[in-house]
């Protein structure tokens, strides 16, 4: 039987061939608070057309379920104690926060979170929760249930877990109460990497001074993880190293829903959700990364004009996770034109739903509008502060760059391509 | 951007729950400079370096008794500091501590 000295930890590898970082099957990306508190708020806004809560619980209940499942199997002979033991180490690695499963059984019981992302972060950005309001840590909640359910062998879909406490209602920590599924519940088998493409590392442009590799090489060499507090602080923002297969199942379910529920009139709805949510997240993410004391330190040295900035900050995506992306033509104040080569939306999205009549990869839509405005509307050199009215000024005046996708993998078209201009 | 004799504030980010200044110093960070803040907590240097000849090596420290995070590039003039708390009084004690890093740098 292993001792807790010797349990082999969960580690990830990214794999340089599709620049993803996969952690027992399961990829991760780097998001910050700003889009993660987003992203749930656009989906709960539609809570009174659609029963918008599973999609945020059940779909962390299935990917923590895989992750941790496919650990155990590979780590035989772990003890109910060890095994959570991992479980709390992922969790506080990962910037998802602490959480104490010690009274949980096969039977489920209570989980405790000291600290918890979804919480504290949604304290920052936008205050107290009301009291109708379920409480922030949604995806926690999920996880917990799934990690359970991983602890001590039992099907997915046997426990269901709920919220009972939460920072944001007024308590001290959020507590989560898990308990066998009343209801027969069909949960889905995640994805995994979904269909992903293997492709030769990126050439070196020839344009700029900025190093792409040696830049991702420092980042992905980089030590982040969450702190004494599980949380990830970095690039000024609070970061997770969170589930893609997460994002793209509560962004596709929802999408599927509204259309189910609305037809064409709910899919553009989602979609400019979840372009707006690409939005807040290059504003906050890459924003933050360029006025980061790892930006001063790595990048400004090797800058010498305006489009090292766009290069210094798509070499800085390509060390996320995402998948590569490529500046196929910048034009100063004008477009900027990206491919992206295994993104992590067109990878869920094909595997789960195959071909899409319409283009489906809305965070990178919204994260290449976002370079242009932040380098060419706005000014990011100056090291503006990221506030709400600064996110207006270059997000909602007359004269932004707004995205488009020209090419879809999910569409049947070889890449995804992406091209912000001023309309 | 407040200009002083020992450093310029360069920016000022004041955030819900928190703060973050940028300071421009008139010295580059430095093993003196590490010496001077040891007292706040053990440095953290991420080797930039390694990869990129031109890049400074990062160099953090942090304090949880304090609630400061000092970060910036080592051989770099520009210091990153996040304060935990909205407490001027804080930031007053910080820029204290620099005043009197850079006077001591200076008579050495």
């Amino acid at each position: 039987m292993n001792t807790t000295q010797t349990i082999p930890s969960l580690t990830g590898e990214f794999h340089k061939n599709r620049n993803a970082f996969v952690v027992q099957g399961e990829p991760l990306i780097f998001h910050c608070h700003h889009y993660n508190t987003f992203l749930q708020l656009s989906l709960e806004e539609t809570k009174h057309y659609l029963d918008v809560y599973p999609i945020l619980q059940d779909s962390a209940q299935e990917i923590a379920y895989a992750q941790f499942s496919n650990y155990f199997e590979s780590v035989p002979g772990l003890s109910a104690a060890e095994r959570k033991q991992v479980v709390s180490q992922a969790f506080s690695e990962f910037g998802f926060g602490i959480v104490r499963l010690d009274e949980l059984s096969s039977q489920g019981g209570t989980a405790v979170m000291p600290t918890e992302h979804y919480s504290a972060t949604w304290m920052l950005k936008y205050g107290p929760r009301t009291a109708y309001d379920r409480g922030a840590a949604l995806f926690a909640t999920g996880f917990v249930a799934g990690a359970t359910e991983a602890i001590f062998d039992r099907p997915l879909g046997y426990l269901e877990a709920r919220q009972i406490e939460c920072p944001t209602k007024g308590h001290s920590q959020c507590t989560v109460v898990v308990s066998p599924s009343l209801n027969k519940r069909s949960l889905e088998a995640s994805p995994a990497e979904g269909v992903y493409e293997e492709f030769t590392p990126l050439v070196q442009p020839q344009d700029t001074g900025i190093r792409y590799e040696a830049i991702q090489n420092a980042l992905t060499g980089m030590p982040i993880a969450g702190g004494q507090d599980g949380l990830i602080q970095a690039f000024g923002v609070t970061l997770t190293r969170h589930y893609a297969n997460y994002y793209a199942r509560i962004s596709y379910r929802l999408l599927k829903a509204m259309e189910a529920k609305f037809g064409t009139d709910g899919v553009n709805i989602v979609k400019d959700l979840l372009v707006e949510a690409g939005h807040v997240c290059a504003f906050n993410t890459f924003g933050g990364i360029m006025e980061s004391a790892e930006w001063n330190a790595l990048i400004q040295p090797m800058i010498s004009s305006r489009e090292d900035w766009v290069h210094g900050i798509v070499a800085c995506v390509n060390a996320l996770g995402w998948g590569q992306w490529e500046i196929k033509e910048l034009v100063p104040y004008q477009k900027l034109v990206i491919e992206v080569k295994s993104g992590y939306e067109a990878n869920a999205y094909i595997q789960a739903f195959g071909q899409s009549e319409y283009p489906v990869s809305f965070l990178v839509t919204g994260g290449v509008a976002g370079i242009m405005n932040l380098i060419y509307n706005g000014d990011i050199t100056e090291t503006p502060e990221l506030s709400e009215a600064y996110y207006d000024h270059v997000f909602k005046s007359s004269d932004k760059f707004s995205a488009q996708q020209t090419q879809c993998r999910a569409m049947g078209d070889q890449v995804d391509r992406f091209e912000a201009t001023k309309r | 951007m407040a200009i002083s004799q020992f450093f310029e504030l360069r920016e000022i980010k004041d955030c819900r729950k928190y703060r973050k200044h940028i300071y421009c110093l008139p010295q580059v960070l430095d093993a003196s400079f590490i010496a001077h803040f040891s007292f706040l907590g053990s440095p953290k240097i991420t080797p930039f370096r390694q990869f990129v000849a031109d890049a400074h090596d990062l160099l953090t420290i942090r304090s949880d008794t304090f609630g400061i995070e000092l970060a910036g590039g080592l051989s770099g003039n520009d210091l990153f500091v996040t304060f935990g708390s909205k407490d001027q009084s804080l930031v007053d004690f910080l820029e204290d501590e620099l005043r009197q890093w850079v006077t001591q740098s200076r008579t050495n």
